[in-house]
């Protein structure tokens, strides 16, 4: 996995690691956004094609706030991309399905299942065995 | 579920994969100081190409079946990823990585099948 630390010294802000945790954390703000969205603009119409493609909510701010964070973590992906192996990168950004769950309870008022809880827990742990061998080469650097 | 929903399910984490691989193959034509504009365009495009198949296969398959049946099936694409990269980028496996993706994998499906 040594791979995984060769790219050059960038500032601390371009850490590819960094944006691995931006990546997530704006594509967990783009899906609460989004469903605020959906969720004001459910009732506006009662055309079924509209109704299926989403349309409707295009007509809300919380949509376009949740395209805007979904395009800026696309942009961050694209950065961690360049440094860092995909297999890594793609397995430590699924700490989205850790954020996602939390956000929906915090802010939507969702409510977390016990067997819910259970695969969070499992995520976080895939996620600690993969990156913990990384945090220790970084401190050596 | 038939035979041609399972094909469906696995071919859009297929595409998935093919994406983020095409994108990977991308982002690293730009370390090199002589950037291939044309190669780096290939990429691009069938790696934004593939994952827009991605999207659209998973928004059908949504359509025809229960999200918390369908949603466990995105358990395999970590698997599928780290078989992708290892062989079309030839990125090293280690035993702790496999034993992290299994554990991510069944912790999504838990996740969504909740």
């Amino acid at each position: 996995m040594s791979a995984a630390t060769t790219f050059p010294k960038l500032p601390w802000w371009l850490n590819p690691y960094l944006h691995i945790v931006l990546a997530a954390l704006q594509v967990t703000a783009s899906e609460v956004c989004l469903k605020l969205g959906a969720d004001q603009t459910a009732y506006v119409f009662h055309n079924p094609l509209l109704d299926s493609l989403g349309i409707a909510s295009l007509g809300t701010w919380w949509v376009w706030g949740g395209i805007l964070f979904y395009l800026g973590s696309f942009v961050s992906w694209l950065h961690v991309l360049r440094y860092i192996p995909l297999n890594i990168a793609f397995n430590l950004v699924n700490i989205e399905h850790v954020f996602i769950p939390l956000a929906s309870a915090f802010f939507l008022h969702e409510y977390i299942s016990p067997l819910r809880c259970a695969g969070i827990a499992l995520v976080l742990l895939g996620v600690w065995v993969i990156a913990k061998p990384l945090v220790n080469v970084e401190e050596k650097l | 579920m038939n035979l041609t929903a399972i094909f469906l399910i696995i071919f859009s984490q297929v595409c998935l994969v093919a994406g983020q691989i095409w994108l990977k193959h991308a982002m690293n034509q730009t370390h090199h100081e002589t950037v291939k504009r044309s190669t780096f365009i290939l990429n691009f495009g069938l790696g934004i190409s593939a994952m827009t198949l991605w999207f659209l296969l998973w928004l059908g398959l949504m359509r025809h079946f229960d999200l918390s049946y369908l949603y466990p099936f995105e358990g395999l694409s970590p698997l599928l990823m780290a078989a992708g990269a290892s062989i079309f980028l030839k990125e090293k496996m280690t035993w702790r990585l496999w034993g992290g993706i299994l554990l991510i994998s069944i912790g999504l499906a838990l996740v969504s099948a909740s």
